[in-house]
């Protein structure tokens, strides 16, 4: 299982980076999060929410009520430009921290 | 026999006595559990198996409540742009003032320029001091210092201001003209040292995120 500070600190990226594909609504999110990583990034549902809450209050995201096609009410959420900008940002600093893990592996089968 | 609108209904008032808003986060936490509820019904559960699945997903109210709590306030980011929109307005309506008084009193030539050039180290001042004050703290590693900096700055603008006033200008005998680009002199310290005391002394960050209860 992977620890729970790194679980959190990767939920906003992760978030951005797939409503970067598309809008869409926290069940969505959670069950996409949940199969890209084979179960093994769980989050608890409702935690997801005051989240996505907290992107859209700091203008990262908006948000728009509608209906699904099942006639249910659902919230769904895209990116704004800061957002686009945020997502950049988190993906150049976790490349490097993984540029620089993924050296030091390889430096030790050397 | 197991009523599945009507255990929404009591898990929404459980939730509302734990504190969470309504109706916004209450009705999309609602859709969530009614989502969750429906997957666990296609893969062969019957509602009464599915709703407390469901309802253990989506976590315990006050827990939920705590983490929205922590979305009440700006992060450091909003205060700092907000800090700067008012000390901006500060400013302007200083400057016009400035100019109002500077035509007012009939100030001479060489009084003017002094003047002016008061007002243009004071906002040139603030300018750098608010965008390069940021990279210099970096450089106060511990928190107390920059606490005893920040609380000095904002302090001192004022301590000034009272020495200049009862000190030092008692002692001579200025024209208006002279006086007010004395005043205007001892106004940049005392509008400017608020401003290092503010970035120094905002450094509290909002809490972190949780997304895992466990």
């Amino acid at each position: 299982m992977i620890r729970k500070e790194l679980v959190a600190a990767s939920a906003e990226p992760l978030i951005l980076s797939l409503l970067a594909k598309g809008e869409s609504y926290g069940y969505a999110i959670i069950q996409e999060v949940k199969a890209r990583s084979d179960g093994k990034l769980q989050w608890t549902d409702g935690m997801l929410y005051p989240v996505l809450h907290r992107m859209e209050h700091r203008g990262l995201i908006k948000s728009r009520w509608a209906e699904s096609e099942t006639g249910r009410k659902r919230k769904y959420y895209s990116l704004k430009k800061d957002g686009k900008t945020a997502m950049a940002r988190h993906h150049e600093q976790w490349s490097l921290v993984h540029g620089v893990l993924a050296g030091l592996q390889k430096e030790q089968y050397v | 026999m197991f009523d599945v609108e009507q255990s929404i209904a009591d898990w929404r008032k459980q939730m509302l006595v734990a504190g969470i808003q309504t109706p916004v986060p209450l009705d999309e936490l609602e859709s969530h559990l009614r989502e969750e509820i429906e997957r666990q019904m296609k893969s062969g559960m019957n509602e009464q198996k599915a709703f407390p699945i469901a309802v253990e997903r989506i976590g315990a109210g006050n827990l939920l409540k705590t983490e929205f709590k922590k979305n009440g306030g700006m992060d450091k980011a909003q205060r700092r742009k907000a800090a700067g929109y008012f000390y901006s307005v500060i400013l302007g309506c200083y400057t016009l003032a400035v100019t109002c008084a500077m035509f007012k009193y009939n100030l001479s030539p060489n009084e003017w320029l002094s003047g002016v050039a008061a007002q243009t180290t004071l906002l040139g001042l603030a300018y750098l001091i608010w965008h390069l004050a940021p990279s210099w703290l970096l450089l106060i590693t511990s928190r107390r210092t920059q606490s005893a900096v920040g609380l000095i700055g904002g302090i001192s603008g004022a301590i000034w201001f009272s020495i200049f006033a009862n000190l030092i200008l008692p002692r001579f005998d200025f024209t208006t003209g002279q006086l007010m680009v004395a005043i205007l002199w001892a106004m940049v310290p005392t509008l400017v040292l608020p401003t290092t005391a503010f970035l120094l002394l905002d450094k509290s960050e909002n809490q972190p995120s949780v997304i895992t209860s466990s």
